[in-house]
């Protein structure tokens, strides 16, 4: 016999019946409607199982058809952890089942629900541990079986992204009360925003029905959803799910692909209220609903959620489902009250005069069926609240369930507020809420008559869930409890219950009242587990939304790509590596620079100026040698510690003017060492301007025997000769035209000029640098090779010679402290470590045979089979044809000639002898030409 | 110190982004010692996008900073009006801005001065400290009534008109860059002005011309403001 689901209009108000299209589930090719969720159109194609559950594969329906429950994640294109009740259907969609082996109606792994007494609560704990070992076997399998949907390795994600949003209210549901909230402050003139998770405005108005006069409600619907639209001050955005509500009013949401971070003025919550489900024997069957799911398949999408029906009433609310079910057609065979009265409230009377019979006083004992309910099984209520009595049998395809709700507390909780629960009328309310932040309407409070007691029924085949995410049962959480585990918020964690997707919207009520009940508490007393941000799941690609990685070019990174440069990331900044890929790139790069002239892009050096009367005792006080007498237009090498003696930077201090330095500091250093001097300048107070103008210069160096020449040739009004331009000099001039600082400097060991230029011009040095040196064979060098030529020289890079103890003796560098200075940062640290006995130091080494294997960075030192230092730095010299390095060694051990072991790669031992630095040319005659 | 030098014809300075102008098609004209975009080969097009949204490079316009103690004295005894108060700008006679960054620190946009514009002499004068803002950032201009809509994207900052009004200057985080910007319409259009770190330049253009494409915006040149000189 063929089943009609459809119900015609005015049933299914969000489809457009015009538009039909075919959709694929588990395989199989169905139809849905335009506007149908995924749920909405396999109920309408009579497939009930959308998934499976988590721990004992027992299949699962919808629920609360309103993404509130984990029944209902399905994999859709690809993508896991859908919510089929929230997602609409698209043509050509491709949905599948979660959490299954072998097919979504015939699991195989089904069989563990008839081992669950032999897999109570927590009890991987205790087992899988023994004997020794056993665990490394069990938790192959265990991955294999755990977690909710399969992931697509090959996935890429769409863009998604983020974006601020601001008003003076943010009003978080457009429900009744949301919508007259947010029309009250935009006439006070106030810019509102009005967010909903749904993708129309109502809220349960479009839904439940309050009175018997349906048509009554549509009207007060239209006339305020007419109204808003019609408010200038009211920002309306659907399909939007406030996720987290934290300080100072600063909202998260999630709509569509981008999440929002909205900064409210004032924020008034009207999330409404989350019906709950209640506990029988097998709860969680599929044709088991609350009764707003009914109504929401009903009224949205124009679905008839069963053929024969029975409703387990807690409230009056329930026998609004009973009206609408009525009103679709449904054969409502019976409407059992828990309650021992039926109200006179109207929606009683009319299923009364309807002739639906009522049972009151009585439970849902038990549902039965195997994939899909079939009937019901009916046993009185003592005054206890337990089930007594001989069982009524009632054969249906729906059990819907109303009886009870509780406010949606989690944004209200997030801001700090508390869940107040009344246990002599199951009433709940919100206290405590920050400055700024209020509660409406069914979200402030559930008033007394809504909530049964005690919507609980035991049953001693168990299957009573709790938290359907986790399949926890009734005697999961009282055995919890009788772990010790007393505390509600203990019980979470031992049991998982309300750790799942649906983070306890439908089990925080019920475990709060097994906890208090197994405690001898009050629910009162017992309270509610901790709502966190966030609301519902986000995916990873709305958090990593569009990132945005900030990089740093210097003026000539075009010039560098078209030289095929290999870039290397140096912090934020893209430095050339090599340019080329051949094996001996780096070796003919540096060979350039020992025997003709190259030239290196070193505009990422940090600039800082030091200006103003007090620029020189400033600099006295921030680097550790003395700047006093330093003549204008001279340099000197600057070194940097630490309030504890650490070498945390070092650079050239240029003194341009009587009290006007440039100084130069590290790539990656230089960000901290502005920050350091404009702390200590906090505190000293002199009378000194400092500015950080790193990206304000470009700079290259001109590297090698002939880098006279280059200048020269590029045309210059700076005196180059040796005499007029000794090493260390400043001097400030043209170059090629364009206005220069030029340091005679030399980091890699030979005549070198750095020339720092307006960034602008940088490309254009670069250029003319390369047209005029063309003749002497100028060449550029990249970063490798740098550091090879002044490893050549024994020069340290701070960072990766250095560590967090570094100081300068263990550097060799005493000669870059002031002995006779009042003061510099971490002198006093200084002199109490050069008290103390003999250290370590940082020494020169080499290693003859040209067989062995090249130590790293960091491989390990040995002395008498003990770790006594490590290497920093090493590398091929062609100049010096042989191994050379850096490693910490210990003091006595440290003189030229001493032998020791480097552990390298795979174990093998390398002899090397220290060696005295720098390795070439010790005299520094070739820098000084 | 050799600092009294004549100086040679100088070359071209060269924008951060020149690279992606001569992609881009642009038509240059010259300005002092450097190229101007013109346009990028839609002038009416261009120039009808500045209402809407539209992103256009100044960098190659001068601009400086000073600060110090007694930056706004400087600043007054040149005849400039000084905005009052930080935070803010100032729209001179001449509708170059000078803006007020904090109590002591000013920023200028869109004149040269001698001796003030050239980093080179950049001599302190009663406790007011040159800062080469040519150098240190890039310009770019946001023009049209989207661009609260696109800085939404990007900035964490309320740019809507009625809450960031004109002349007001926000330091604050721009795509994850430290940057300044500052309102300044003109004839009831409007613009925004965005600088930030030079080095950060392309990588900053990239993410405007990225994210302005959700509204349709486009790159102009300085002809769509009538700004070529």
């Amino acid at each position: 016999m063929t089943v009609t689901r459809r119900l015609s209009a005015p049933f299914g108000s969000q489809l457009d019946r015009k538009q039909t299209f075919e959709f694929e589930f588990e395989g199989k090719i169905l139809t849905a409607i335009a506007g149908d969720s995924i749920a909405s159109a396999l109920a309408a194609n009579g497939h009930w199982i959308l998934s499976r559950s988590f721990k004992y594969h027992r299949p699962r329906g919808v629920l609360s058809m309103a993404g509130q429950d984990a029944n209902t994640l399905v994999r859709v294109n690809g993508l896991p952890n859908c919510l089929a009740d929230c997602t609409l259907v698209g043509p050509g969609m491709v949905v599948h089942g979660q959490n299954y082996s072998g097919g979504l109606r015939r699991d195989r792994m089904a069989l563990l629900g008839w081992l669950s007494r032999f897999l109570p609560v927590a009890f991987y704990y205790r087992a899988f541990y023994w004997p020794r070992n056993a665990w490394n076997i069990w938790y192959r399998l265990f991955r294999k079986v755990t977690g909710l949907g399969a992931i697509d390795p090959a996935h890429v994600a769409p863009r998604h992204d983020k974006q601020y949003q601001f008003c003076d209210v943010a009003v978080i549901g457009a429900g009744r009360s949301g919508m007259q909230k947010a029309l009250a402050e935009a006439a006070r003139g106030r810019q509102v925003l009005l967010l909903d998770e749904n993708n129309l405005m109502g809220g349960s108005l479009r839904y439940t029905r309050a009175s018997v006069d349906a048509a009554a409600e549509l009207r007060t619907l239209e006339e305020l959803i007419d109204a808003v639209s019609r408010e200038v001050h009211i920002d309306v955005m659907t399909s939007a799910v406030v996720n987290g509500l934290y300080t100072d009013r600063w909202l998260s949401a999630v709509k569509g692909r981008r999440m929002l971070k909205i900064r409210a003025g004032q924020v008034a919550l009207c999330t409404g209220a989350l019906e709950q489900h209640a506990l029988f024997h097998n709860n969680d069957l599929p044709g088991v609903m609350l009764g707003s799911a009914s109504q929401r398949l009903i009224k949205f999408f124009g679905v008839r959620p069963g053929q024969r029906a029975v409703v387990l009433a807690g409230n009056d609310q329930a026998y609004g489902v009973v009206l609408d079910m009525l009103d679709a057609g449904i054969d409502v065979a019976m409407v059992v009250d828990m309650r021992q009265h039926v109200s006179s409230e109207e929606r009683c009377i009319a299923v009364r005069q309807a002739g639906v019979e009522i049972l009151t006083g009585h439970a849902v004992f038990a549902a039965q069926g195997h994939d899909h309910i079939k009937s019901v099984e009916i046993r009185e209520l003592n005054a206890d609240g337990k089930c007594h009595g001989p069982t009524r049998s009632v054969d249906c395809d729906l059990l819907a369930v109303s009886v009870g709700v509780m406010p949606a507390w989690q944004l209200a909780c997030q801001a700090g507020a508390e869940l107040v629960y009344e246990d002599n009328n199951a009433a709940f309310s919100i206290r405590g809420l920050p400055e700024g932040v209020e509660v409406a309407g069914s979200a402030a409070g559930v008033p007394s008559g809504m909530n049964h007691p005690w919507p609980i029924v035991a049953h001693p085949k168990g299957k009573e869930f709790v938290d359907f995410d986790e399949d926890l049962q009734i005697a999961d959480i009282i055995n919890a409890v009788n772990e010790g585990y007393e505390h509600v918020q203990l019980v979470k964690r031992y049991s998982t219950c309300g750790m799942g997707p649906s983070q306890g919207r439908h089990s925080a009520l019920a475990t709060a009242r097994l906890v208090a009940s197994e405690t001898g508490r009050t629910v009162a007393e017992t309270g509610v587990t901790t709502a966190r941000p966030p609301f519902a799941p986000e995916s990873l690609a709305h958090l990593a939304g569009r990132s945005f990685y900030p990089e740093r070019h210097t003026a000539m990174h075009q010039r560098h790509l078209q030289a095929g440069a290999e870039m290397l990331p140096a912090g934020t900044w893209y430095r050339p590596a090599r340019y080329g890929t051949d094996t001996d790139t780096v070796a003919l790069e540096a060979s350039h620079v020992r025997k003709g002239v190259g030239m290196i892009d070193v505009s990422t050096l940090g600039g800082i100026e030091v200006r103003g009367p007090d620029a020189v005792e400033f600099l006295e006080r921030i680097y550790t040698w003395v700047f006093r007498k330093l003549p204008i237009g001279q340099s000197r090498y600057a070194l940097m510690t630490n309030e504890a003696g650490v070498v945390i930077d070092d650079g050239v201090a240029c003194r341009l003017a009587e009290n006007e330095f440039y100084v130069t500091a590290t790539t990656g250093g230089v960000d901290n060492v502005f920050r350091k001097m404009l702390q200590w300048n906090a505190q000293w107070a002199l009378d000194v301007d400092l500015a950080n103008v790193t990206s304000a210069w470009a700079a290259v160096n001109v590297a090698g025997p002939l880098a006279r020449e280059v200048l020269q040739a590029a045309g210059t009004d700076v005196a180059l000769d040796s005499d007029a331009f000794p090493f260390m000099a400043v001097r400030i001039g043209q170059l090629a035209g364009i206005p220069v600082r030029v340091i005679r400097v030399g980091f890699v060991g030979e005549l070198g000029y750095e020339i720092h230029v307006p960034a602008h011009y940088g490309e254009a040095l670069w250029d003319a640098l390369m047209e005029h040196g063309a003749p002497m064979g100028i060449a550029a060098f990249g970063v490798e090779a740098q550091r090879l030529l002044r490893l050549e020289k024994g020069h340290v890079i701070v960072g990766q010679d250095t560590d967090a103890m570094t100081t300068p003796a263990e550097l060799q560098m005493s000669w870059a402290v002031g002995k006779k200075k009042p003061f510099f940062v971490g002198q006093r640290s200084l002199q109490i470590l050069n008290e103390r006995p003999d250290g370590r130091v940082l020494a020169g080494f080499m290693i003859g045979d040209t067989a062995a294997p090249m130590p790293k960075e960091c491989h390990l030192v040995f002395a008498n089979g003990e770790p006594v230092g490590r290497v920093t730095s090493s590398a091929f010299s062609p100049a010096l044809d042989c191994v050379i390095g850096l490693a910490y060694l210990p003091a006595a051990d440290s003189a030229p000639g001493a032998q020791f072991t480097i552990h390298c790669d795979g174990g093998q031992q390398v002899q090397a002898r220290v060696a005295a630095l720098p390795f070439y040319d010790p005299a520094g005659e070739r820098q000084k030409s | 110190m050799n600092s009294n030098v004549t100086r040679g014809a100088l070359i071209e300075r060269r924008s951060f982004i020149q690279h992606w102008h001569e992609q881009a098609g642009a038509c240059f004209s010259a300005g002092t010692n450097c190229q101007l975009v013109q346009h990028y080969g839609h002038p009416k097009e261009e120039s009808d996008a500045c209402s809407e949204l539209a992103l256009a490079d100044l960098s190659m316009i001068p601009r400086w900073g000073l600060k110090g103690r007694g930056a706004e004295a400087q600043l007054n005894s040149r005849g400039l009006r000084v905005p009052p108060n930080h935070g803010f700008a100032q729209s001179q006679d001449d509708t170059n801005l000078l803006c007020r960054l904090t109590p002591e620190e000013f920023l200028w946009l869109g004149i040269s001065e001698a001796g003030l514009q050239d980093p080179q002499t950049h001599e302190s004068v009663n406790n007011a400290w040159f800062l080469p803002r040519a150098d240190s950032h890039c310009w770019f201009l946001l023009s049209g009534r989207q661009t609260p809509h696109m800085f939404s994207r990007i900035c964490g900052i309320d740019m809507r008109p009625e809450r960031f009004e004109n002349t007001q200057v926000a330091l604050s985080s721009v795509a994850r860059l430290n940057a300044i910007v500052i309102r300044a319409d003109v004839g009831g259009q409007l613009r925004f002005h965005l600088l930030a770190d030079s080095s950060s330049a392309d990588y900053l253009w990239h993410c405007l011309l990225d994210t302005m494409s959700e509204f349709g915006g486009k790159p102009v040149g300085l002809s769509a403001y009538g700004m070529i000189r």
